[in-house]
């Protein structure tokens, strides 16, 4: 088989060293399983971190929503400082981290880095987030959030309600249970019954339209269970997923 | 008619030792050739190449022998190579190496006669100037004009797209010519 260049080369030092290496069995192939395993787990490692940051981000979402969180910087710039400091930066972080190593797993593949790596960024980060969008408007975390709550899961439960409700940054959501002459009172979903203060400077950049059984977020600092309102907004129906209006109880109507 | 390299991966993958001898043949000079753009010293590079050789035999079983054998080994030297440098000059490969040519999307850069409009590069003026120029462009100058690569074949060998390898060898040809025209004065 060999051509006669070839043949010149055959006394080469490194090629006998190696040859007789393989022929005392000091140097051998590795299976064809290894490489079947090593793409196995190369595929697997690639799906756990894309299921990981769609979970934590659409777990943000659904955080920021149920605290209360994503509708205050509807308030202005003192909605935005407050919004920006109570972002669950450590999950955003831990997102980050998983969305990173995800780009590093995709890196090895051809269909990767034959396009430039804004495409695979952009691509990887429009899927995790699309899917998140998806698990979130479809109420994924509240199924999630009312089976451990029920269960009572020693890790889950904690975790759910340590983040998905207001953790006193001077954001409380609640629905309207009735109107005061100096505001309203609100039920928090812990059932705490809290007095909502209204005073001249009270934006409601969503309008004064409210009506018993409305959901509200409330901006302002808490003293015993008073509110002084700095803001106060209706949630937007749409921004619930289909399945909470049952949760939460429609427009206008008591909740239970 | 002399066997393909794909041919011959076929009986090494079948166990013909003797196979895979052929192949090392083939490639050990060009190897080593590919080594010396790399590193200086003599010994480690044949160190290294001992060691490409190494991994080619144990990870040949990997090798889709309906794909062309050339740009898998140049990637394992690569590999090796590279990662050799990292050891001993870490500010050369930084571990987070940004380059904007990867991050980006480039025009589709075509393999066209740009050889014969732009003046065939020739190997003299390459390896006077080689080592003067940016080690991202170098790599590219080596697979195209000593190892006769193709881009699509760089672009596999380098895992980087292909349009930056059309990039890279237009910016390496103009690092050249400038550095030539520094050097000797003359229009390269």
């Amino acid at each position: 088989m060999n051509t006669p260049m070839e043949h010149k080369h055959n006394n080469n030092t490194l090629q006998e060293t190696l040859l007789a290496k393989i022929k005392e069995g000091q140097m051998v192939m590795r299976p064809r399983w290894h490489f079947v395993l090593k793409a196995v787990l190369g595929i697997l490692g690639i799906i756990i971190m894309a299921m990981a940051a769609l979970y934590l981000i659409s777990f943000i979402l659904f955080a920021l929503r149920e605290a209360g969180l994503l509708f205050i910087p509807g308030f202005g710039f003192h909605g935005v400082g407050v919004f920006l400091f109570s972002l669950p930066w450590i999950l955003i972080l831990v997102s980050l981290v998983f969305i990173v190593c995800l780009e590093l797993l995709v890196k090895r593949y051809a269909f990767s880095y034959r396009k430039p790596l804004l495409y695979s960024v952009f691509g990887g980060l429009g899927l995790v987030v699309f899917g998140s969008a998806l698990l979130f408007h479809f109420g994924f975390h509240e199924q999630v959030f009312k089976f451990v709550e029920r269960q009572g899961m020693p890790v889950m439960d904690p975790f759910y309600r340590g983040y998905a409700l207001p953790r006193g940054e001077g954001v409380h959501r609640g629905s309207i249970s009735g109107f005061t002459e100096k505001g309203l009172t609100i039920t928090t979903r812990r059932g705490d019954v809290l007095e909502v203060q209204i005073a001249s400077e009270t934006a409601f950049p969503y309008g004064l339209d409210l009506q018993i059984g409305d959901e509200i977020v409330v901006l302002g600092e808490r003293a015993s269970s008073t509110i002084e309102a700095v803001g106060i907004r209706r949630i937007d129906e749409r921004m619930r997923p289909p399945m909470r209006g049952m949760m939460w109880g429609r427009r206008g109507q008591e909740v239970k | 008619m002399e066997p393909t390299d794909e041919q011959i991966v076929e009986k090494v993958q079948a166990g013909d030792a003797e196979a895979f001898g052929v192949l090392m043949s083939r490639y050990e000079k060009k190897i080593l050739r590919y080594g010396r753009k790399f590193l200086q010293d003599t010994e480690d590079i044949k160190d290294l190449v001992q060691e490409v050789f190494v991994k080619t035999y144990m990870n040949i079983r990997s090798f889709d022998t309906s794909k062309r054998f050339s740009p898998w080994i140049y990637r394992i030297a690569h590999n090796e190579f590279v990662n050799a440098l990292k050891k001993n000059r870490f500010r050369f490969f930084p571990f987070f190496d940004f380059d904007k040519d990867i991050v980006f999307p480039h025009p589709i850069a075509e393999e066209t006669a740009d050889t014969e409009a732009e003046g065939r590069i020739n190997k003299e003026l390459l390896d006077k100037c080689l080592h003067q120029i940016d080690a991202k462009y170098q790599e590219v100058l080596i697979l195209s004009y000593y190892e006769e690569l193709g881009y699509q074949e760089i672009a596999e060998v380098l895992q980087i797209p292909m349009s930056t390898v059309g990039v890279r060898l237009r910016r390496a040809k103009a690092q050249l010519k400038k550095i030539y025209e520094h050097t000797y004065g003359t229009q390269a």
